[in-house]
């Protein structure tokens, strides 16, 4: 869900999709097709993207301001439990 | 020579791995799958390829569409772009398949793929199943009332007794796939928040259950058929058959006219069920009138000099009818039916419907010698208190007497010797 909307924080299609995630995750995640349709219908349904346009049966997606919001929160989140785990692990105290 | 195969496609609904793992034996063998049916499966010869196939849900798939959504279209070339070709489907089944063995697996997320599987098969598996249940149940009422009409004759008669074990058969099955199929959801639910894979729909315990009960149905209807042709005269079987399976064949005949004219998915499955009730109301028509018109007892009959002898056998109980056909009036007519049950359950239930089963009967247990029965009763009926007859108990049978005028001993003497009821 987290590389899927740092991909849609530009336009962009189902079908790139699932190439820029593999692309800016150096492989290490694949989205499989079956469920980013799940996702993506999901996010328009709950706002979290919505459809910019659909040429030739292609439809592009944009973040929206939910969307944003919640990839905020989820960085943050994420920062948090990073700078936990430097703090309790790394350095011990 | 045809390069196009077509093979029973016995498999059971949301088996996916069962049916992925078939398709890829089959691809290794040189059969690759190009449709998929309820009943029959089509395959192309080709030369023997090692492919990888993948089954998918997708929630507006359906086998009333006339040509591939634009949604499932859009899905299709997800697929197709890392290398998953889209073969065929069957209801909300997507069949995928690939050359590359290490293709990336189409559902990368086990929550996402579950609550997928959960979307789609309530629309239709689960939903179907409900339908199902609830119109069996329906025609089971419907055939038990009739049934308990006529009891004693029913339970004698196979085609009657393996027709209604079908349906009892048919609940039970699709109960117990409703029961799985929460259960599988609540077991899903469990191993996904534990981080573990989405379990398939169809456990092997489940597989084995769901293909034993078919087997037992198909073999209940086969003998059913087997019966019924034993009993009935040729214009009733193609009666009862087509009653049975016309309403049906002409629904999927409708359905795919439906589709091949390109009628909306909503449009065709309104027409074909339009079509599919009216049928059934007419096939059950056909089975009524075959039933009280034309059904003949082409039993072993033998006349004796007043009697005619007629004999229905099930595996529950074997029945005799003897039926006079004098009308002298100097002569007691009696009629009397012996009733043979083969379990003690179906003893009780035949004394029941003989003694219990009219309010108006006035029943006195009586002591009647020369029957040297374990209990006999004489039936009184009306404000009259009219005699009608005897019911006599023995140990492993039953025999109902009827007659107008109560009998001498002597005369019941004669009917003992008679019956051969000792």
């Amino acid at each position: 869900m987290f590389y899927i909307l740092i991909c849609l924080c530009n336009e962009c299609c189902g079908v790139d999709i699932m190439k820029k995630v593999l692309m800016i995750t150096n492989d290490r995640v694949q989205v499989g097709p079956g469920t980013l349709y799940s996702l993506l219908d999901n996010f328009v349904q709950e706002g979290i993207i919505i459809e910019t346009k659909i040429e030739q049966r292609k439809k592009s997606y944009l973040i929206t301001e939910v969307g944003r919001q919640m990839l905020e929160n989820e960085y943050k989140r994420l920062n948090t439990l990073a700078i936990d785990y430097q703090k309790l692990v790394k350095e011990g105290k | 020579m045809s390069d196009v195969v077509i093979r029973l496609g016995y498999f059971v609904e949301g088996d996916i791995l069962g049916i992925e793992r078939k398709l890829e034996k089959m691809a290794a063998k040189g059969l690759f799958i190009e449709t998929i049916g309820p009943i029959f499966w089509t395959y192309k010869k080709a030369k023997p390829k090692q492919l990888k196939y993948t089954i998918t849900y997708f929630k507006e798939g359906s086998i009333y569409n006339c040509k591939a959504t634009d949604n499932q279209k859009i899905y299709f070339e997800f697929g197709e772009s890392i290398g998953w070709q889209f073969v065929c489907e069957f209801n909300q089944l997507q069949v995928f398949c690939s050359d590359d063995i290490n293709c990336m697996s189409f559902e990368t997320d086990e929550y996402e793929k579950f609550m997928n599987i959960k979307k789609c098969t309530k629309k239709s598996y689960l939903k179907d199943e409900v339908i199902k249940v609830v119109l069996w149940i329906i025609l089971f009422a419907m055939q038990l009332s009739s049934f308990q009409n006529n009891l004693i004759d029913n339970l004698a008669s196979l085609p009657y007794v393996l027709g209604i074990s079908c349906f009892v058969i048919a609940i039970s099955l699709s109960l117990f796939k409703i029961i799985d199929y929460f259960w599988w959801c609540k077991k899903a639910s469990k191993e996904i928040s534990i981080g573990n894979e989405c379990p398939p729909m169809i456990s092997d315990f489940s597989k084995s259950i769901n293909i034993g009960f078919r087997n037992i149905l198909l073999i209940v209807c086969f003998y059913c058929i087997i019966a019924i042709i034993g009993e009935s005269n040729n214009l009733n079987v193609g009666l009862l058959s087509f009653s049975i399976i016309g309403p049906l064949l002409i629904f999927v005949v409708a359905r795919k006219f439906f589709k091949y004219k390109g009628y909306s998915a909503k449009t065709n499955k309104i027409l074909s069920f339009v079509i599919l009730i009216g049928f059934t109301i007419v096939g059950t028509q056909m089975i009524n009138i075959s039933n009280t018109t034309n059904i003949i007892y082409d039993i072993e009959t033998m006349q004796s000099a007043d009697y005619t002898y007629e004999k229905d056998e099930s595996f529950l109980l074997t029945y005799y009818q003897y039926s006079n056909n004098v009308s002298d009036i100097d002569i007691p007519i009696i009629d009397y039916q012996i009733i043979k049950p083969k379990f003690n359950l179906i003893y009780d239930i035949c004394v029941n419907d003989l003694l219990y089963k009219n309010d108006w009967y006035d029943i006195k247990q009586k002591e009647i010698k020369g029957f040297n029965a374990n209990k006999s009763y004489e039936i009184y009926v009306g404000s009259s208190a009219r005699f009608i007859g005897y019911v006599i108990l023995y140990d492993d049978k039953i025999v109902n007497i009827e007659t107008e005028q109560k009998l001498s001993e002597e005369q019941i003497l004669i009917v003992y010797d008679k019956l051969n009821l000792n």
